[in-house]
């Protein structure tokens, strides 16, 4: 059977994996190929700063809340075996900053040691009235990414980069089922009038002083286009700026003064930081992530697709959940073709 | 109103005790005060005084400067064991002081030129201690027991307290303090002391002791004794939190450029050569707590005498010395803390020296 994924960031190359643990040994020969016009570290997966926290409020999406605590169960788990370095994931703690009472956040009972903050940490941030400090994980793209591919590699997953224009090209080449992890373009393929960039520049700085990530919350503003500073193994990333519906990569100069001047307001000591470059990325905004499978037809051929697109900024923090739920339809795939018996899933 | 009739009355006493000595008032000797020793408690006093007492003249002298000092060696976080014989109040607000001094700096632009850090993690007991608040907790951020799953990570211990504190390193820290002393008018001055007698012979009319270790030749105080420590800097950039184990035996403190590892605890040894066994059995054992450190490049080695003591010393005496009285503020004996009680102390000493000033004759008090 031929699989083929669309995507290499980290929805991509995790439901890769999934598929691979838990069907390598049901279906032989199982081939599983990657395409992708762009891989690690170009991916949008790379440039995030790799901090792990779901928005506040998943607004009912129940569903996303367990993915997201799947994943932090899933990465802790790594925490005392040598790997963990290889994979790029650490614990930070730090601090999430409201200017008003605010009901818990959705993952308070996901993350460590997780509680509201005294009145002596809220005088560290004037301006903020209200708070939570909790340890959390840092998963960071550009080595998560790197591990991911050669765990794929040493199993004979094959990489191709090239844009793929349409399922149909794949179909016609004899893949069995795809697996749609096309993030932000995913339009390119199947017109989707929920999914949105949400524009995001950040500040990648020197500042090694720093070890707690840093987020505040406008409810006005919206999420992530508040200040927030999350230091990282390497560098201190800089950011608040979530733009809907700006398809543009490149690095705005206002955006990069206004990000400056509240990050340095929040944190007065980053004004000695070295400012070493900025980055733009675009998240993959969707009312609730596309985590489904479709059949669709071309021409003649019917053919499988699992879509798994539309995490928004918090692909690195759910990324374990759904593609174990990608790999589950994968298995639902199978049963309904008769392609391995009932019996072994 | 009444400060301005104290300050009328002063200047006039000023005048009339020039009179009655036949000094010329403007160039009447303001008080000579020498603080000895440049580690992070003699730099913090030096600064109290200095940046305080505007009649004093200030200087700061030692042997050794930042980076050759004990400070300098030190991890400098903000945690510490209580004095048997010393009020648990005094020595709360020796805690206090220092660290809602060094808070303010944290959260300044100073910060990094400074060396001064937030810190959070976790310092674990291989059982439940019987005081599980240690005399600090409320000073610290944040003080909390740890979860049942915070403690899953480690599973030789059974008890755990997690908090934030302040990481201090004197490596910047001294600069940092020598910088603003050089601001308040204060000299420094590069010399060893072998006893008080010198001092006096130089004119200083306050000695204030911040000699550390070196105070148990300086004024033979028997009670001083070295408790050696070895750490190793590692490279682990990606260690956020400190891990301290509760007697402290064991710890781990990433800093801004590197993580200091340790330790150990060798009274009456005054090796300051590194040794290999140490070093192996320190990794060895910060290891078990930390898997990942196994993967750490080390930096370097070091080793740093504490200079201990049952019981700091913090107290006046006032002593004739070559024929002059002499007043002298003790600040010694902090042991591995140090950094820990630097500003609380040297605000104490300060007081005392006021308090010396005070008791002066009229002449000098100016």
């Amino acid at each position: 059977m031929r699989v083929a994924v669309i995507g290499a960031g980290v929805s991509g190359l995790s439901t890769a994996q999934s598929i691979f643990e838990q069907y390598h040994s049901l279906i032989i020969p199982l081939t599983i190929e990657v395409y992708a016009d762009r891989f690690t570290p170009l991916t949008t997966s790379d440039g995030a700063a790799g901090f792990w926290q779901p928005y506040l409020y998943d607004k009912g999406n129940v569903q996303e809340t367990k993915w997201c605590k799947e994943t932090f169960d899933y990465l802790l788990s790594f925490l005392r075996s040598p790997d963990s370095i290889k994979m790029g994931i650490f614990l930070q703690s730090g601090y999430n900053l409201c200017s008003e009472s605010a009901p818990d956040p959705s993952f308070k009972d996901s993350v460590l040691g997780f509680r509201t903050l005294t009145e002596r940490e809220l005088e560290l941030f004037p301006g903020y009235s209200y708070g939570w400090f909790n340890t959390a994980l840092m998963v960071e793209g550009k080595t998560y990414l790197p591990w991911l591919m050669d765990w794929l590699r040493e199993r004979g997953v094959k990489f191709y980069q090239r844009k793929i224009e349409s399922f149909k090209e794949l179909v016609d080449s004899g893949v069995d089922i795809i697996i749609n992890c096309t993030g932000v373009r995913s339009g390119d393929l199947q017109f989707d009038p929920e999914l949105t960039p949400g524009r995001g520049q950040i500040l990648k700085v020197q500042a090694p002083w720093l070890k707690h990530w840093i987020i505040t919350h406008s409810f006005t503003a919206g999420t992530y286009n508040a200040p927030y500073i999350i230091p990282g193994s390497q560098s201190v990333v800089v950011g608040g700026c979530f733009q809907i519906g700006n398809w543009s990569e490149q690095n705005n100069s206002e955006d990069h003064q206004r990000i400056w001047e509240a990050a340095c307001k929040l944190e007065p000591s980053l004004k000695h930081a070295q400012i070493v470059e900025d980055w733009t990325g675009l998240r993959p905004v969707r009312s609730k992530v596309r985590l489904v499978r479709e059949s669709m037809q071309s021409g003649q051929s019917k053919f499988e697709v699992i879509h798994n697109y539309g995490h928004g900024g918090f692909g690195l923090t759910i990324h374990r959940g759904c593609a174990q739920e990608a790999a589950r339809l994968f298995g639902e795939i199978l049963e309904l073709k008769d392609w391995v018996p009932k019996s072994s899933l | 109103m009444l400060a301005a009739a104290v300050q009328a009355c002063s200047v006039v006493i000023h005048w009339l005790c020039a009179l009655l000595t036949r000094q010329n008032p403007l160039e009447m000797k303001r008080v000579k005060v020498v603080v000895v020793g440049a580690g992070v408690v003699g730099s913090s006093t030096a600064v109290c005084i200095a940046e305080t007492l505007t009649n004093c003249s200030v200087t700061l002298m030692g042997d050794r400067f930042t980076p050759d000092t004990t400070s300098d060696i030190a991890a400098g976080i903000l945690i510490c064991a209580p004095f048997p014989d010393i009020p648990l109040e005094r020595q709360q607000k020796w805690f206090k002081d220092t660290i809602d001094h060094l808070l303010t700096i944290a959260q300044s632009e100073e910060a990094s030129d400074a060396g001064v850090l937030l810190s959070s993690g976790w310092q674990l007991h291989k059982s439940v201690p019987v005081d599980k608040k240690p005399f600090w907790s409320e000073f610290v951020l944040g003080f909390r027991t740890m979860t049942d799953q915070e403690l899953k990570r480690f599973p030789n211990h059974k008890f755990g307290q997690a908090f934030t504190t302040v990481k201090c390193e004197c490596s910047n820290y001294l600069p940092w303090l020598e910088k603003r002393f050089r601001k308040a008018g204060g000299q420094v001055v590069k010399q060893k002391v072998n006893n008080l007698q010198e001092l006096s012979t130089q004119g200083y009319d306050v000695i204030v002791n911040c000699s550390g270790l070196g105070a148990k030749t300086l004024v033979e105080d028997s009670q001083v004794y070295p408790v050696r420590g070895q750490v190793l800097k590692v490279h682990a950039p990606w260690l956020q939190h400190f891990i301290r184990d509760g007697e402290g035996q064991s710890y781990i403190y990433p800093g801004m450029h590197s993580v200091t590892i340790g330790g150990t605890r060798q009274a009456d040894d005054w090796r300051l050569e590194p040794d290999p066994g140490d070093s192996q059995n320190i990794l060895e054992r910060c290891s078990r707590l930390e898997p990942s450190l196994r993967r750490a490049r080390v930096l370097g080695v070091s080793v740093g005498l504490r200079p201990s003591r049952k019981n700091v010393r913090l107290e006046r005496e006032l002593l004739l010395l070559g024929g002059r009285q002499v007043d002298v503020v003790h600040n010694y004996g902090h042991g591995g803390w140090g950094v820990t009680l630097s500003w609380g102390t040297a605000l104490e000493a300060l007081s005392l020296v006021r308090q010396c000033l005070y008791q002066r004759p009229p002449s000098s008090r100016l």
